[in-house]
This record gives C-alpha cells, sequence and structure tokens, in this order.
C-alpha cells in the first residue's frame, strides 16, 4: 500500500471480509496507523499490528533497537476501546505469539498489538524447530443464515462480543460504523444506548482475562522464593535468563500481556519481593505500568536508551549496583 | 463484476435500510442516493455480497439508507479499506462513496494509489466543493477566488480537478454526472459497476445550505453531455493503440470549465485488473480460494505445509 494510513484500513477490510488480517510497522508508522486504531475498537474489527520498535524519538535512530513505545502501544487509540498488547520475549515465543495474537484478533475482534522490536527482529539464530500445529487455531465460525436477512452486528451480547458475520458468505445485510451506533450498526447518540454499547465493548476486557492462559500474562523463572525479582518485558529476556546463571537465588518475572494488565498475577509474583526492573528506555516505563496497575513501587530501575539492547553482562552489573543501593541505574554499554 | 442470476427480482424500495436520510432538505445528495438504489434493483444486486463503504462526511452517511452490506469507516480511509476488503474478497461487489474533502483532500493519496492497481471496484465522489458535515468549509474542488458563505474571505487555492487526478493514476473508467439528474447518474453508475477495472463517478452535487455559489442554477447553465454535443462522442479504448488518442481526448474534455461536460470520458477494460495480475502472478487459485475464503484449520491444526515453507530454513 501507499503508506501506513492505507496498510493498516486495508487490513480493517481485509478482516471485515473475514480474512486473517495483519500488518507490521514501526514507531513512525505506527503513529499514521493511530485513527485506524481506534476504529477497530469501536467497529469492532480485528487486526495483528506487529511492531518492531526502534529507538526514537521521531526517525531517531531508525536501524536501531529500543524498548520506548511500551506506552505508546498500550495508549495509542483516542477514546476507550479495548485492546490486546502482548510482548514476546524472544524468537521462538514470537513464532508462537504471532499465532495466538491472530486467534485472539479473530476472537475478541479488537486491534492486537503484538510488541517486539528491532533487536529481536534482525537477529538470527539457530533454534530447535517449532511446532507450529501445536497451538490451536481458534476463530468463531461466521453465522450464515438460510435465507438474506438484516442482521444486527452490534447486539447487546452478555460477553460483548459481536456475531461473526462475513459480506457475501452469511446473507445478512448489516452495517459496520465507526460511530458510536445502535445495534442495527446506525449512529445513534441515545445517552442510554451509548452507555450501553460503552459498556458491551468494555466487557470484553473482563473476557480476555479470565480466558487468556497465565503463561500468555506473565512467566516467571528461577527460585519461586527468591528474595529480589528482576522485573522485565520483551528481547531483555534471553539475557536475563543468562545472567541469572551467575545470579543465583534471584528470580526473574517477565512480563507478556500488557494490555489488558494482569494485575492480579503481577501482585501474585511479587508480593513480598524487592523489584528490580531493567528496561531498554529512559523512564523505566514497566516499572510505572506496574504501580499504575498494582500500587507496587520498584525498589530500583535499571535503564538503557543508547539504541543498544541490555546485555547479559549489563544485567549482572545492574544487580550488583542495585544491591550497593542504587535506585536508578542507566546502563551505557555499547556494542 | 459478475452479474449473478437469481430468481428475485428487487425493486429501489428492496434497498432501503429501516432509517430514513438525514440530509439538509434539497441536498444533491438525495440525487445520488435515489439514483443508486435504481441501479442495484436494475441489476438486481444481492445485499448481502455488496458492501458500500465510506468515510466520514454528509456524502459519507449515504451506507446508512440502504439495505446492502456497509462500512462507515473515518475521514479519508475508505478507498484502503475498500481495496483491503475486495482484495480479501474479490467475490465482492464494492463501491465507495463520499465527498470531495474525505476522497480527495484528506484521502486523496489513496486515489493516486488505487489507480495504479486497477481493482474491480467503484467510487462515487459526491461533490459539493464544501466540507458540508464540517459547516462549509473549503473543499479541494472550489475554484480559485470563490467565496460561499462559510468563508470569510475567497478562497485562496486552486480546485483540483478529480476526472484528471483519476486519470493520471490509472483509473480505467472515469464519467461525470449531475446530481439533480437522476436518471443520467443512474446510467453512469450502472456503467462503472458493470465496468471491469476501477472505475470513478463524479457526481456534481449541490450543497444547498452551504455553497450558496455553485447552486442547482449555477451547475444547471454550465453542464451538457458528451455525446450530445458529439453524437460520435466515443470514450472507449478498443484497441490498445487508440489509447493515448483516446487519452488525449478525455484531457482535452476534462479541461473545460466553462462548460462542464457530463458523460463517460474515458473507458479502458483492456488493463488487466490488480485481481488479474496478482492471480497470475502470485496465485493462480487467488480467485477461487481468496484470503477472506481458504480454510486455514483444520480441527483447530493449521492446514499450511510449515516444513515445505521452511524447506530451505531447516538443517
Ligand atoms: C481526521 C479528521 N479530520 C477532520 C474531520 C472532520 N470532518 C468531518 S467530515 C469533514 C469534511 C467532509 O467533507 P466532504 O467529504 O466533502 O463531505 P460532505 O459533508 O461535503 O458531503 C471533516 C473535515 C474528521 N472527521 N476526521
Ligand atoms: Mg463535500
Amino acid at each position: 500500500m501507499e503508506d501506513e494510513l492505507a496498510s493498516i484500513a486495508a487490513a480493517a477490510g481485509a478482516a471485515m471480509a473475514g480474512a486473517r488480517a495483519a500488518t507490521a510497522t514501526s514507531g513512525p508508522g505506527l503513529s499514521l496507523m493511530a485513527e485506524t486504531i481506534s476504529m477497530l475498537g469501536m467497529a469492532e474489527l480485528g487486526v495483528v499490528l506487529t511492531i518492531w520498535a526502534r529507538a526514537g524519538p521521531s526517525t531517531g535512530l531508525a536501524t536501531r533497537t529500543a524498548q520506548q513505545d511500551l506506552f505508546y502501544s498500550l495508549f495509542i487509540g483516542h477514546g476507550e476501546f479495548p485492546k490486546i498488547v502482548l510482548a514476546s520475549g524472544d524468537i521462538e515465543e514470537a513464532f508462537y505469539d504471532a499465532i495466538k495474537t491472530a486467534n485472539w484478533a479473530d476472537k475478541y475482534q479488537v486491534p492486537v498489538i503484538h510488541l517486539v522490536d528491532k533487536d529481536l527482529s534482525n537477529t538470527f539464530v539457530m533454534m530447535p524447530l517449532p511446532d507450529p500445529y501445536s497451538v490451536r487455531i481458534e476463530r468463531p465460525r461466521p453465522v450464515v443464515f438460510q435465507e438474506e436477512k438484516n442482521a444486527n452486528r452490534y447486539e447487546l451480547t452478555e460477553d460483548g462480543l459481536p456475531v461473526r458475520l462475513l459480506p457475501g458468505v452469511s446473507k445478512a445485510v448489516y452495517h459496520v460504523v465507526s460511530l458510536e451506533h445502535d445495534p442495527e450498526g446506525d449512529p445513534d447518540e441515545d445517552a442510554e444506548m451509548v452507555k450501553k454499547m460503552y459498556d458491551k465493548r468494555m466487557r470484553k476486557i473482563d473476557l480476555m482475562l479470565k480466558e487468556i492462559p497465565e503463561e500468555d500474562k506473565v512467566r516467571w523463572y528461577g527460585p519461586r522464593d527468591a528474595e529480589v525479582a528482576i522485573v522485565s518485558w520483551g528481547t531483555t529476556k534471553p539475557q536475563i535468563l543468562a545472567a541469572l546463571e551467575e545470579l543465583p537465588g534471584v528470580g526473574f518475572l517477565q512480563l507478556r500481556l500488557l494490555a489488558p494488565f494482569p494485575a492480579e498475577e503481577v501482585k501474585r509474583y511479587l508480593a513480598g519481593k524487592k523489584t528490580l526492573f531493567i528496561e531498554g528506555n529512559y523512564m523505566g516505563q514497566s516499572a510505572l505500568l506496574v504501580r499504575m496497575y498494582t500500587g507496587i513501587e520498584a525498589d530500583a530501575v535499571a535503564v538503557k536508551y543508547n539504541g543498544r539492547p541490555v546485555t547479559a553482562d549489563e544485567v549482572v552489573e545492574a544487580f550488583k549496583r542495585f544491591k550497593a543501593g542504587e535506585k536508578r541505574i542507566e546502563l551505557d554499554w555499547d556494542l | 463484476m459478475t452479474v449473478v442470476k437469481v430468481e428475485l427480482k428487487r425493486t429501489p424500495q428492496d434497498y432501503k435500510w429501516t432509517k430514513p436520510p438525514e440530509w439538509c432538505p434539497g441536498c444533491g445528495h438525495f440525487g445520488i442516493l435515489q439514483a443508486l438504489l435504481q441501479v442495484f434493483a436494475e441489476l438486481n444486486m444481492e445485499p448481502s455480497r455488496t458492501v458500500l463503504v465510506s468515510g466520514i462526511g454528509c456524502s459519507s452517511r449515504l451506507p446508512h439508507y440502504v439495505r446492502t452490506v456497509s462500512a462507515h469507516t473515518i475521514h479519508g480511509r475508505a478507498v484502503p479499506f475498500a481495496l483491503g476488503l475486495k482484495l480479501a474478497n474479490p467475490n465482492l461487489e464494492v463501491m465507495v462513496v463520499g465527498g470531495d474533502g474525505d476522497l480527495f483532500a484528506i484521502g486523496g493519496n489513496h486515489i493516486l494509489g488505487a489507480g495504479r492497481r486497477n481493482v474491480d471496484f467503484t467510487v462515487v465522489l459526491m461533490d459539493n466543493a464544501v466540507y458540508g458535515l464540517t459547516r462549509g468549509q473549503a473543499g479541494p474542488t472550489l475554484p480559485l477566488g470563490l467565496q460561499p458563505k462559510a468563508l470569510n474571505k475567497p478562497n485562496p487555492q486552486a480546485d483540483l480537478n478529480p476526472l484528471l487526478v483519476a486519470l493520471a493514476s490509472g483509473f480505467t473508467f472515469i464519467a461525470r454526472s449531475y446530481s439533480y439528474d437522476i436518471r443520467y447518474t443512474a446510467k453512469l453508475i450502472k456503467e462503472a459497476m458493470l465496468h471491469k477495472g476501477s472505475a470513478l463517478v463524479q457526481v456534481l452535487s449541490p450543497c444547498v445550505t452551504y455553497n450558496n455559489i455553485m447552486t442547482r442554477e449555477w451547475y444547471e447553465k454550465r453542464v451538457y453531455k458528451l455525446e450530445e454535443a458529439d453524437p460520435t462522442w466515443d470514450p472507449v479504448v478498443h484497441d490498445e493503440k487508440e489509447d493515448y488518442e483516446k487519452r488525449r481526448r478525455a484531457i482535452e474534455k476534462m479541461l473545460e470549465i466553462e462548460r462542464l461536460p457530463l458523460g463517460i470520458f474515458y473507458k479502458n477494460e483492456l488493463v488487466p485488473t490488480f485481481e488479474e495480475r496478482y492471480a497470475q502472478m502470485y496465485d493462480p487459485n487467488y480467485l477461487k480460494f481468496p484470503p477472506a475464503l481458504q480454510p486455514i484449520e483444520k480441527d483447530g491444526k493449521s492446514v499450511i505445509d510449515f516444513y515445505r515453507l521452511m524447506a530451505d530454513r531447516i538443517l
């Protein structure tokens, strides 16, 4: 397509037609996609966006890596609507997550951001052959009528999910719309209807948190009774796992599902532990996010924002500085 | 498009949705709606297989008054949304409707992209030269120096010509109509739908509330029909060798501004559609099993032969 405005719009159209729809970009392109992401939320169309985060702001370091776009991925889109953000920790995870995110886009009919970064997407690895057949492909069957019939795409369903109607397949005549609407899919600003529709869409958040399995929300590595937990997300995972070999007794909580946020699970794993957050941005975004949703205050945050990934040696260094009492640890190794 | 024979014969009434239009009385857009209902009935379009796609604007509300599948999307993105829909399932009849602002200002870039592809779909431009919905600001087709009532100074920008833009970007059917002439508008939209490839019909559609200059009287003094002025007028490219000459003549007519020609300016079905190119260059089964109709799983298992796909990467 000619630009990212078009790419995501075309993916949205393909989703409406009934295809599995996905597109990929990095920060600048994601900016152009913002308005349509909000439309996917309102019109209830499922599209997967794979974001290869690079170092910004703006054109920034266009061929280098960063984890600066966590907040942007979480909060992109005007208005409020359910959205999924899943961060993969390594290439094998990314492989399976690609299938899972597509399942979720089909099922929940929401925008799904699969968040990886330049580091991960440009890495070549030798790895055991993954088995795509081990992940079930799940997509709701389309409703098909015997005879042509007007249908309500936005029925006020209990679980919040819209019925899956496909043009030309369902024999249904129905309207899809970006404005607030009635069940038929036509603009409606009636105060009572607005609230009902809003609630219906937002109910999908509870459903996702209920249905998405724990291993897709968070993963714990190391002894469960560790006193200190390193907390991180995305492609710092392999380096942290390598560092753990030199840090016996330390645990690692990998955050995977970032929206909707699995506050219960995170609270459960971090209860009573000291926390060291490590990530590739200036603000310590995941530490702020965890505080926002759980009230847990980070004991220390190690950050890196020079366009280079966090290395295993830096994880060890961060841990030592944390032990020495530093609260904000700036990592700056070149590679 | 493919005309599907069905027993049932529908009337324009059968294509009316459950709710009536909410446009200003006398709005030119009513004529376009009426013309569409007529064409759909004449072609006996299946409402569940016909998809209207629009952006945002008074014009973009049209799908809500029509009994077909539709998507009322966001400002400027109707064309790429429609292309995604059509390419995911080329069996659908896909039509974009929208205003001059939607299709040629905020969404103009997508017209350029669409022409290069020549996907088999139709764009109906409901042109009132203003942003009707947002209270009458200058649209991209408002001529230089005009000052319709919502502008506090005359328009300092020149107008663009949607027909020339469509020709330059590769649309293979280009026509212009006038909305109060419902029969003629229906005739041209029908031709556009029957055309194989990307079609643009510009319908001059007076905004009775905000465009107090380009009114019904203003248009009716200017419009004339190409085939009435010149009975030998033939816009169809019958042979590739004619293409240059047909384009040259179309451009000449498109450039007229004192009087505004209506009719078909250019039609060329010799250019392969994107769907044909895709089937030929990438996937011979594309038209039979397009992405939206392909099975992707059996009992939850992917039908993709992953190991064959990855053969050159497996050690
Ligand atoms: C991104 C964005 N910018 C601006 C608007 C506000 N807006 C709504 S309709 C419109 C112009 C509509 O004009 P046109 O497409 O010519 O349709 P008409 O109402 O004249 O039929 C604008 C600017 C919007 N909805 N979205
Ligand atoms: Mg307009």
